[in-house]
């Protein structure tokens, strides 16, 4: 899968390595098990500094989404692993509440914003372009 | 006759250097033009090809007087012929067209404000997209097999071996420089195999974690040609080390009496294996291209972007040649102008690389001391 950071934009480049990575493994672009670049080479490869590519990873790790092994490096976590990470549903609901908000305020009624929700989620499943 | 066929060895990898210099602005990445930074689009554009036109013009009538101005040297002063003028004759020119191009590029780069209200990204491949069919460590076993074996016959034959040892061989075959029979002169050979294979081994580990840099317009297809490019010089640097170490060992069992050749053979065993070398590499260099940017491969747009233009990177180019950039964490990367790899000389990790040769020189001298 191809990993894109954009310079322009103010949204931070771990985050921006961090989503893309997430939304990678949702749609099936990376598969659990799949072994990562290492933090060097992921570094040089996208012109970031070691620290921030470093960050991407460690909150990948701390989310559950990846682990990282002695010799293989940064892997893939199995899906089972994923889903009983606790918590997760918790921090879900927190990341969404600012944009339900968001949404109310530009007059979406709950069922508008559900499905935008499910189209959203259906556009990861399928792996297509952002 | 031994030193007509040298004169016509060297005149031919000398034209092929030349050839090579003449068809470098075609061999270079796409988003590369005389080492500076474009988008791709805009590098295929009339404005760049007219320099690219232009380049070769010149560079063909200078090289055309280069050749000249070496003929009479050669006739006027034969003693230089060997010193290796003639190869700094053409590196020299062709350093003197790429700055002289380079300025150009970056003039115009300037003026046409091609950069401004594009997209700066970086792209990098991080799943199986590209698959990496990498090419084994255990050939570097074949090599390194050779220098050991060396080492132990050297020991083996030493009590059987004359007080002079003949050290160096002239272009006809025949030695021409003899030293005293002692342990650390028989051993220097295969300890020149050993570090010579290190310094191989080096850049084999380089070609594979060298820096990635993907084109931002068609990700896809260049992180293809790129894994195309490291496996096909992978594969070289591993036949360059073996046919580096039969040569090496040929003069060795020559040396320590292990086995008799009358000159020409002498002679067909050491230019041999590097006339393959080079041509090897000559092929790679114009099949692939930099980069692999010639390489025909699988097409596919997943990605494309026909704007996008990767960071411009030019000052951490100095003078074009040397990459300075010490908060990138890559040692090994691709050149700017010519086919290869460099070092990013801002890394610590780079000069011990670099180190590596010196190595072996002060190796080299303390063996011969006892």
């Amino acid at each position: 899968m191809l990993l894109r950071i954009d310079f322009e934009t103010d949204r931070p480049i771990y985050q921006q390595i961090r989503d893309q990575i997430v939304e990678g493994i949702a749609g099936g672009a990376l598969t659990p098990g799949a072994r990562l670049p290492s933090v060097r080479q992921l570094a040089a490869d996208l012109d970031i500094n070691l620290q921030t590519a470093n960050k991407a990873y460690a909150i990948l790790q701390a989310e559950g989404f990846l682990t990282v092994h002695r010799r293989e490096g940064f892997i893939v976590r199995a899906f089972d692993e994923m889903r009983a990470a606790p918590g997760h549903l918790r921090d879900l609901e927190r990341k969404l509440r600012p944009l339900a908000a968001e949404a109310l305020c530009r007059g979406l009624s709950p069922d508008e914003f559900a499905g935008l929700c499910r189209a959203a989620s259906d556009t990861v499943k399928k792996g297509e372009g952002r | 006759m031994n030193t007509l066929v040298f004169q016509t060895y060297h005149a031919i990898v000398l034209a092929a250097v030349f050839a090579l210099g003449a068809a470098m602005p075609w061999l270079t990445r796409k988003d590369i033009v005389f080492g500076v930074r474009l988008p791709e689009d805009f590098a295929a554009g009339e404005a760049v090809r007219h320099l690219r036109r232009s380049y070769l013009n010149a560079y063909l009538a200078a090289a055309a007087v280069a050749v000249v101005l070496l003929a009479a040297q050669s006739v006027v002063w034969p003693m230089l012929k060997y010193d290796g003028f003639d190869v700094l004759a053409v590196v020299a020119l062709m350093t003197a067209f790429y700055w002289a191009y380079r300025a150009k590029t970056l003039r115009l780069k300037a003026d046409s404000r091609v950069m401004a209200g594009r997209v700066q990204v970086t792209v990098a491949e991080i799943g199986p997209l590209a698959p990496e069919n990498l090419v084994s460590w255990a050939w570097f076993l074949l090599p390194l097999g050779l220098a050991g074996a060396n080492a132990l016959l050297g020991l083996w034959r030493y009590p059987n071996l004359p007080d002079r040892i003949p050290m160096h061989f002239g272009a006809d075959g025949l030695p021409n420089s003899w030293a005293h029979k002692s342990v650390g002169v028989v051993l220097l050979m295969p300890v020149i195999q050993f570090v010579t294979a290190a310094v191989l081994m080096v850049s084999f580990w380089g070609v594979r974690h060298s820096k990635r840099q993907l084109s931002p317009q068609r990700p896809a297809e260049s992180a293809r040609q790129q894994a195309l490019f490291r496996r096909a010089w992978s594969i070289f640097i591993v036949a360059a080390a073996i046919l580096t170490m039969l040569t090496m060992s040929v003069i060795f069992w020559v040396m320590v009496g292990f086995v008799r050749l009358c000159p020409d053979a002498m002679m067909a065993a050491t230019l041999g294996p590097s006339a393959i070398v080079i041509v090897y590499a000559i092929v790679l260099s114009v099949r692939l291209g930099q980069s692999g940017s010639r390489a025909a491969v699988a097409a596919s747009d997943a990605g494309d972007n026909p704007t996008a233009v990767a960071r411009d990177d030019d000052r951490f180019w100095k003078a074009g040649l040397f990459y300075c950039n010490p908060d990138d964490p890559a040692v090994f990367l691709e050149k700017r102008f010519g086919i290869g790899y460099t070092v990013n000389f801002a890394n610590p990790k780079a000069w011990l690389f670099i180190a590596l040769p010196l190595v072996l020189i002060v190796v080299a001298l303390l063996l011969t001391r006892f």
